[in-house]
């Protein structure tokens, strides 16, 4: 009986409830269209890039930015990389709606980089996410 | 990606619109769906999108605004537009003045006189001058021989113009199409240059060009012209219009480079280059260096362009008047022309013109001729232009603020120095057209913008107009101030004088008292002198007083002398309008003398808090002067 319920439900495919292209615009291998990302992949990447943005990047958007590629050329104390690390949270909370409980981390490394972890949660529901990227100084 | 709505609004030009556009555009689809985050990939191309949308229509509009005389912005494409219309925009004009010279004591060593020729005033001989503490250099523009008398040699009505000599030379290269020359310096009096061209060891000197129908084929004359970069730059003839030059023609450009201050006004001069090694010499000013001007402005370019245009080289309208006068006397100031038809009395065949120049209230003779020479070779045969000085009325400003000294570490007198600035600064911005309105309510929103701790003014006016008198003659008078005056009712302020003050003069039989003018309130004008403070009424009929004309009549009167060192009466009235209009050839300003504007300033003792439910509280009368 339980089987045949089973069999007779129908099955229905979700809708992607995020969609985005691609940044690289890379060729998808069979059909040739540009790639997108879905879902977890197109918040991370929404994310990503608001972490990457500069200050006044954005024409006619200043303000839309992580800016934390400024922080390379800052004085090393506890108490810059804490105010970054407000400030990021901060503006990722206001310019990206979908995710929650953002928490930032700066982790010097050597070789003049910075690696920067990013854990959120997306609130409707989707996995815990955590971005990671090293900045680095062009010399 | 498909699109289900392909309607897409493409009239905005702003980004922020362009944007919502393309996101409503987008949301016909649902392959995309993330254009309404800002960090999303969609969300940099849409922006990138209407960026760059914007920018193309910026461009576009400016492009189309440059396209036409009147939205125009750019300096360069307003000339251009004007040159459409056959408009050529003045240069900076250098200040001129015209002196008579005596040389003296000129000998040689061996006793004998120099000759006419050797003792000539060369072009570019300099004299000094000094203009607000700072020293000037004047030129001569023409080269003079003088007359001889005895040991002195003497030039009459040497122009001097402001500024410095300057020549450039060219070659010209037929193989060059359309050569320009462009003139090394900026600041150049177009007025003043003179093109010489040297063609196979001859000389010549080429005319400017003024008007293109009498211009032949073999016409020796130059073109000039603003290039893009203010610059002038001269261009010859191709041979039909004007004689075109040939290969290696030497072209010799002198013309003056005007300083950046014209010395106006100033009119002691002293020699600096000596002629053929003498400078012993007595200069005489006929008339103190007038009409310095800066290069016409865009808004002046876009003002006069189509009126010449459709003046078409004639007068006929009071427009060609008005354009035709601004071109013959840039440094004009104002100028009002009307119909004898209007003028009062009326005189019919004729048409005025009233000018102001630019720093000072009337034009010299001289400069009248000018003029009136100038407008007679376009006028009509039946019309004769006649050239009248304005007519000044002056308002005289007194205002009382209120200030809060809480809002302010100024002084009350840093105040009171502002507050006058600002009423100079209304008189220049807003006063310095015939046909303009002095709109009281205006200067005291003025008044009150100055500061922020000024809280309120009353501010009270009074006008004043000259009475040009002829001394030692009996003469009747009319001064028409055009603005009604105050007379409220029949014999008002009979006692105090009405409503009208003079200044003094002398009569004939009376060579001790000064004598004043007032008024009875009902119509009378009253002459008087003082005795200590008391009025001593010596005709109480002296004329009358047209209170809702504004019209003050004298009747025949002998003048021995008067007060004001110009020979005039200056007469002070109480209008009934604080607004005050300009008729004909009247121009109103606010007299920015010194004496003239009474400022006062005192601190509000509420708004402080020195005193509260208004005890204490002094305001200002607004009928006290």
């Amino acid at each position: 009986m339980a089987q045949d319920i089973v069999s007779k439900a129908k099955v229905v495919a979700t809708p992607d409830a995020y969609s985005d292209l691609d940044l690289f615009f890379t060729a998808h291998p069979i059909t040739g269209d540009v790639t997108r990302k879905l879902d977890t992949d197109a918040i991370k990447r929404s994310v990503k890039n608001i972490v990457l943005t500069n200050y006044y990047e954005r024409p006619f958007k200043p303000s839309l930015a992580g800016g934390v590629r400024n922080l390379l050329f800052e004085l090393d104390t506890d108490a810059r990389l804490s105010r970054a690390r407000r400030n990021l949270q901060n503006t990722l909370s206001t310019l990206e709606p979908r995710i929650t409980d953002v928490q930032c981390d700066f982790f010097k490394t050597d070789s003049n980089a910075m690696t920067i972890i990013i854990n959120y949660r997306i609130k409707n529901g989707l996995p815990n996410q955590e971005v990671e990227f090293t900045i680095r100084r062009t010399r | 990606m498909a699109i289900n709505s392909s309607n897409i609004n493409v009239t905005d030009l702003d980004f922020e619109t362009i944007g919502d556009n393309l996101k409503n555009y987008l949301k016909g689809q649902d392959t995309l769906k993330d254009y309404d985050f800002e960090g999303s990939t969609l969300s940099m191309l849409v922006d990138l999108l209407a960026y760059a949308s914007h920018i193309s229509a910026v461009n576009t509009n400016i492009a189309g605004s440059e396209l036409f005389l009147d939205s125009a912005q750019i300096r360069k494409n307003v000339v251009s537009r004007a040159k459409d219309l056959g408009f050529v925009p003045s240069s900076e004009t250098a200040s001129k003045a015209i002196v008579d010279i005596a040389i003296n004591n000129v000998r040689n060593a061996d006793g004998t006189a120099p000759t006419i020729t050797e003792m000539a005033l060369l072009r570019g001989s300099k004299f000094s001058t000094m203009y607000d503490n700072t020293s000037y250099t004047f030129v001569t523009s023409n080269t003079t021989k003088p007359t001889q008398n005895g040991t002195t040699y003497e030039y009459t009505g040497i122009e001097l113009v402001q500024g410095t000599y300057v020549s450039d030379v060219y070659i010209y290269d037929r193989q060059i199409k359309n050569a320009k020359f462009v003139l090394s310096n900026g600041r150049v009096d177009k007025t003043l240059v003179t093109v010489a061209v040297n063609s196979s060891g001859t000389s010549t000197t080429f005319a400017p060009s003024t008007d293109v129908t009498t211009i032949k084929t073999t016409s020796e004359v130059f073109y000039t012209q603003e290039n893009e970069d203010g610059f002038v730059e001269l261009y010859f003839g191709d041979g039909v219009l004007g004689k075109e030059l040939k290969d290696g023609d030497i072209i010799t450009v002198t013309y003056i480079v005007v300083d950046n201050t014209h010395a106006d006004s100033a009119s002691t001069f002293n020699q600096v280059t000596a002629v053929n090694g003498y400078n012993d010499s007595v200069i005489t000013v006929i008339t103190p260096a007038t009409g310095g001007a800066e290069k016409e402005s865009i808004e002046s370019i876009k003002f006069k362009a189509n009126k010449f245009y459709t003046s078409q080289n004639r007068l006929v309208t009071l427009n060609d008047y008005k354009a035709k006068v601004q071109e013959y006397y840039p440094n004009a100031d104002a100028v009002a022309v009307w119909g004898g038809e209007d003028n009062d009395p009326p005189q019919y065949g004729k048409v005025f013109v009233a000018l102001k120049p630019q720093n000072a209230d009337y034009l010299t003779e001289i400069e009248k001729t000018l003029v009136r020479n100038n407008i007679n070779k376009l006028n009509m045969l039946t019309v004769r232009p006649t050239i009248v000085d304005p007519e000044l009325v002056h308002i005289l400003v007194s205002t009382t603020f209120k200030y809060n000294n809480n809002f302010t570490e100024l002084s009350q007198g840093e105040l009171e120095v502002l507050v006058t600035a600002a009423i100079v600064d209304y008189d220049k911005d807003h006063l310095n057209n015939f046909d303009a309105i002095f709109r009281h309510s205006n200067l005291v929103k003025a008044i009150d913008e100055t500061h922020t701790s000024i809280l309120s003014n009353i501010t009270n006016i009074r006008l004043r107009k000259k009475g040009k008198v002829t001394i030692n003659d009996t003469k009747g008078y009319t001064v028409n101030f055009g603005n009604a005056f105050y007379n409220p009712n029949l014999a008002y302020n009979k006692a105090g004088g009405g409503v009208t003050s003079s200044s003094g003069f002398y009569v004939q039989g009376d060579s001790v008292n000064i004598q004043y003018f007032d008024d009875d309130g009902s119509g009378n004008l009253r002459r008087y002198y003082l005795s200590g403070s008391t009025r001593v009424y010596t005709d109480s009929t002296a004329g009358t007083v047209d209170y809702p004309t504004g019209t003050i009549k004298i009747d025949a009167i002998y003048v021995t002398n008067t007060v004001n060192a110009d020979d005039s009466i200056d007469f002070t009235m109480i209008p009934t309008s604080y607004d005050v209009i300009a008729k004909r050839g009247s121009l109103i300003d606010i007299s920015t003398a010194v004496a003239d504007i009474v400022v006062a300033g005192e601190v509000d003792t509420i708004a402080s808090g020195e005193s509260s439910a208004g005890v204490g509280y002094i305001s200002t009368s607004s009928t006290n002067y």
